[in-house]
């Protein structure tokens, strides 16, 4: 009896010298890491951990010298010796912030459009320069920004179309209620020759929206490419004996609605100004995710 | 053969003129679309005249012909379909270099000459009977702007506020055709001059790198 017993525990001791258990685990929730690769790197074969983030090896004749890599979307791979595995089973994966916010924003399931341009009869905006912003909220289920979209008038004067201008983004002013701080610190800079309706995909500068409400502003560039000339009367309801003003418009004339609450904003170009609440909106929307 | 003698003579009298006459900073309408001559928000335009410099390969060279792109605003570019006159007097004035400031110097016409236009995009102003012959390789042609009633034009000046209920921002300045265009050449640096209110030549760079010359080109014999 004691020799079957003896054989039955020797059988056991070399089944468990021969598997390596382990669970992956999220360093900074602690919740389990699902469908983690885990590879012997001098084998070259490994296996999956389950959803729970368990996974079950078999190790090779030389396996005790080998290394382990623990890779999973959305984390920082992980490498450790087969030694280090079997003593501490339990294998914490770091967050890669980066990677992640790529992952999120290419997830078209969740993406979503906010705002529309609610555009009046024959309205758009006579654009002698500096900013003009629209306000969105970002609803508690999205973070990220992904396109922005503008809409501008081509029709209604004969003016060349081809602008330059940059996009702005900041957060709320809490005194005014206005733009604020700003919250994206890149460039954004747009090239566009005779598009009525301008996408932007922001994707790249991985902008992510963490106070609501905030703004997104069209910063017009006041340089030769942008400018146009215009005259107009004064006055009488532009009889001809009336006095003609010149005047300078720069591209792009962006198209305007009625706003809602404070929804819209300028920054006139003058130095020194500062940002006022218009009766008017600019035509923007976003696609967020 | 004396059809061949007289064919080939033709071709090489042409050959000659085309070798003599030689366009500077050739302009056409529409590669002009950008002037000068505007109150900005960010520019106070007060200058007297607006110079561009040219560089010629040999010097002694005679100028011919000057060519000017000013704006003129379609009928239809307004509010109100405007036909805004046009009709303009302005000064040409054709200077050397002054060599200790590569700015215009001495004056190579006795005295300016008078153009009046009336609503051309390129003014073609011929110089051949004034036999202006360019001393050294360098050389100006400046626009003088007369500012008379008949030139005068206003300026609405605003500042985006326009749209505020109760806070229609708005400023007046005075204007005087003709507003000179503006073009970019393939360089670094500005030939565009202009005068001060204080007679005082200085390089006009406020549009680089946008803009780098005034949209005056000039045609020259003799290189």
């Amino acid at each position: 009896m004691k020799a079957l017993i003896l054989l039955i525990l020797s059988f056991t001791n070399a089944y468990a010298q021969k598997t390596i258990k382990g669970t992956v685990i999220n360093e900074r929730t602690k919740e389990a890491v699902p469908f983690a690769t885990v590879t012997f790197l001098n084998a070259k074969n490994g296996a999956n951990a389950d959803v729970n983030g368990v996974f079950t090896l078999k190790r090779t004749d030389n396996g005790a010298i080998d290394t382990l890599l623990f890779a999973a979307i959305g984390y920082t791979p992980l490498k450790l010796t087969v030694g280090e595995v079997i003593r501490s089973p339990e294998v914490f994966l770091q967050e890669d912030v980066k990677t992640l916010k790529e992952v999120n924003i290419s997830d078209k399931r969740k993406e979503l459009t906010i705002g529309s341009y609610n555009i009046g009869n024959h309205l758009y905006f006579r654009n002698n320069g500096g900013q003009l912003a629209k306000r969105f909220e970002m609803p508690a289920t999205h973070q990220y920004l992904k396109e922005i979209w503008i809409n501008r008038n081509l029709t209604y004067f004969p003016f060349r179309t081809e602008t330059r201008f940059r996009i702005k983004i900041y957060k709320e002013n809490p005194k005014t209620k206005g733009p604020g701080e700003s919250i994206c610190l890149d460039t954004i800079e747009v090239h566009d020759l005779n598009n009525r309706e301008i996408k932007v995909d922001v994707t790249k500068h991985n902008i992510s929206i963490t106070s609501n409400p905030f703004f997104i502003g069209v910063e017009t560039i006041p340089i030769p490419y942008n400018e146009r000339y215009y005259i107009f009367r004064a006055g009488n309801g532009g009889a001809r004996e009336s006095t003609a003003y010149y005047e300078i418009f720069y591209q792009p004339f962006v198209s305007i609605g009625r706003p809602k609450d404070n929804e819209g904003w300028s920054l006139p170009l003058t130095p020194g100004s500062k940002w006022i609440k218009l009766d008017i909106v600019p035509a923007i929307k976003i696609v967020v995710n | 053969m004396r059809y061949l003698l007289f064919i080939s003579t033709l071709f090489s009298v042409f050959a000659t003129v085309a070798q003599e006459n030689l366009v500077l900073n050739g302009i056409h309408k529409d590669s002009v679309r950008f002037y000068i001559g505007f109150q900005k928000v960010n520019e106070q335009f007060n200058y007297l005249q607006a110079a561009q410099k040219f560089s010629t390969e040999k010097a002694g060279s005679t100028l011919q012909q000057v060519e000017l792109g000013r704006l003129i605003i379609p009928v239809n570019g307004g509010e109100a379909r405007i036909s805004e006159p046009t009709n303009t007097t302005f000064l040409l004035h054709i200077y050397d270099l002054d060599s200790l400031t590569g700015a215009p110097g001495n004056s190579l016409m006795k005295e300016p000459l008078e153009v009046k236009n009336r609503a051309d995009q390129i003014v073609k102003i011929d110089l051949r009977k004034y036999k202006i012959r360019i001393p050294g390789k360098t050389f100006f042609v400046s626009i003088e702007w007369i500012t008379n009633s008949r030139n005068q034009r206003f300026m609405n000046l605003s500042g985006n506020i326009e749209l505020v209920p109760g806070k229609r921002f708005r400023k007046t300045a005075f204007i005087y055709q003709p507003f000179i265009g503006m073009v970019k050449n393939n360089k670094t640096v500005s030939d565009a001059w202009v005068m001060t209110p204080e007679r005082q030549w200085k390089l006009y760079t406020h549009n680089m790198p946008y803009m780098t010359d005034l949209a005056i080109s000039a045609q020259v014999s003799g290189q």
